[in-house]
């Protein structure tokens, strides 16, 4: 685990606030951004400024550190199911987001899709192929999807790519 | 090397032994640890009540109460911990429940709440917890530190690490570095301001839950000690003079807690007060100052068990020490 580089938070930086205006000062206020990188993934984390004030022995080979808001690669940062939820409980996801009901945010969750007829709101730039945070009514994200139909209708509108459910599946397959 | 005792078993721990399936050897062990025996061997058999613990990091335990109690959920609170509560009536498992994905509420045992209340980690220090897999005790610190300062999580499993990860991340925890490694590979000295070491253990405490420890072997407590030795070892060597170790277990051997403990008492360590005296208005049990083998010192008595049947939890056993030094 290390600091991240300028360019680094410079990435992240300009993903947070290409979601929503200000986002990444909210986020930012009070932590600072390492990186972690495991199994080929290069992961950039919301971390206490203390950690980083760690002897470096103990950062050195460390498997995981802080919250992991998402990857990092050569085309940028890619938000991932932790960032989202901490965009999420900033009260600043509007763009790039579709709301969905009780039942669907179940269902999603178990990693089902959404139909078309479960979305309460929705960006209407969003456009199939898009990869989109996923709402559940009280505006708490539960996941990441991809649009890959309309946002009516009893049409697969969502599918899931990342959900909280992960956490158990993933443990007790 | 810790010789684990074998006391006598008179005729009717004998007998109660072969009607509930314990091998006799421990249930005589086991009759020697409560001031009245009986309603401890009788929480022996029956589960606890279910408990949660609602991570200040991601809720309130106003909010996650009145969550659940809209999901049919039926709470109450404890008095060993406000952010625990008890489980009445569950319409679902509370490890399936929305709210368990979000990260506000694991399903826990109210006594494992202990360690990290007696550990009184604050925001700002630096915290080594060499045992933490699964993580519900790490991030319990990293709550009570407010997601500042620093907690590193040691867990040489990898399956367990990944666990430990998955619960820190759906917890919301900032401040703590997971690094995959036996405690003693840990680098460094004298570096950690806290250590929590929730050692390994026979599980004894969970004896309420789990027949198969019925038939526990004085083999498995003799390999057992032979690791926790190795992580107080550990543990002593992170910990900075006059910083604070609080050793935990959930089993009832004296040999696998009070001896480990008085290794530490033999090192200059001090035994502290712990911030909890009671549990479901049940006076918690002193530490063992008495056991056959064992040369254990008078204040060994500061340290608490959690007895099934006595109190409303699975078995647990918390010390706090003080290093010595500046």
């Amino acid at each position: 685990m290390r600091r991240a580089t300028d360019a680094e938070a410079a990435a992240v930086r300009a993903a947070l606030d290409g979601l929503e205006r200000g986002l990444a000062d909210i986020l930012l206020e009070h932590a600072g951004l390492g990186c972690v990188e495991r199994e080929g993934t290069r992961w950039a984390t919301l971390v206490s400024p203390d950690v980083m004030d760690l002897a470096a022995g103990l950062l050195a080979g460390a498997e995981a550190g802080g919250l992991p808001l998402g990857t990092l690669d050569d085309e940028g940062f890619h938000i991932d199911l932790q960032g989202a939820v901490e965009a999420a409980r900033a009260g600043a996801v509007h763009r790039q987001a579709v709301r969905v009901n009780e039942k669907a945010s179940r269902l999603f969750v178990y990693h089902r899709d959404v139909l078309g007829g479960s979305i309460l709101e929705y960006d209407p730039r969003l456009q199939p192929g898009d990869f989109c945070l996923v709402l559940n009514p009280r505006r708490e994200a539960i996941g990441i999807g991809e649009v890959v139909g309309r946002f009516k209708g009893t049409g697969r509108a969502v599918r899931p790519v990342h959900d909280l459910g992960a956490y158990l599946r993933e443990q007790d397959p | 090397m810790v010789d684990v005792a074998r006391v006598p078993a008179g005729p009717r721990v004998r007998e109660w032994a072969r009607k509930h399936g314990f091998s006799e050897w421990l249930a005589a062990r086991l009759v020697r640890l409560a001031e009245d025996p009986a309603p401890f061997l009788e929480g022996l058999l029956r589960r606890p009540p279910a408990y949660l613990r609602v991570n200040p990091l991601r809720a309130t335990a106003e909010d996650a109460r009145r969550r659940l109690e809209a999901r049919g959920f039926e709470l109450a609170a404890t008095d060993l911990d406000r952010q625990v509560l008890r489980v009445l009536r569950a319409p679902i498992s509370a490890g399936a429940t929305f709210e368990h994905l979000m990260g506000m509420t694991t399903p826990q045992d109210l006594a494992s709440a202990a360690a990290p209340i007696a550990l009184r980690a604050r925001a700002g220090e630096t915290v080594a917890d060499l045992a933490a897999a699964p993580g519900v005790k790490t991030l319990h610190v990293a709550g009570d530190m407010e997601n500042h300062g620093a907690v590193v999580a040691v867990e040489p499993d990898p399956a367990r690490v990944r666990a430990l990860r998955f619960n820190l991340e759906r917890g919301g925890a900032r401040n703590v570095v997971v690094r995959q490694e036996t405690a003693q590979s840990t680098p460094g000295e004298g570096w950690a301001d806290r250590v929590l070491l929730d050692a390994p253990c026979t599980g004894e405490g969970t004896l309420p839950k789990d027949k198969a420890r019925r038939r526990g072997r004085p083999d498995e407590i003799k390999a057992l000690c032979a690791v926790q030795s190795a992580l107080v070892d550990a543990a002593d060597r992170v910990l900075r003079p006059g910083g604070r170790l609080v050793y935990a277990t959930c089993t009832f051997a004296p040999e696998e807690n009070e001896a480990q403990v008085q290794r530490l008492l033999d090192r200059g360590y001090a035994m502290e007060d712990l911030p909890f005296h009671a549990c479901g208005g049940r006076p918690l049990a002193r530490g063992v100052t008495d056991w056959p083998g064992l040369r254990l010192d008078a204040e060994m008595a500061k340290a608490r068990r959690f007895l099934p049947g006595v109190h409303p939890t699975l078995g647990f056993f918390v010390a706090g020490l003080r290093k010595g030094g500046p």
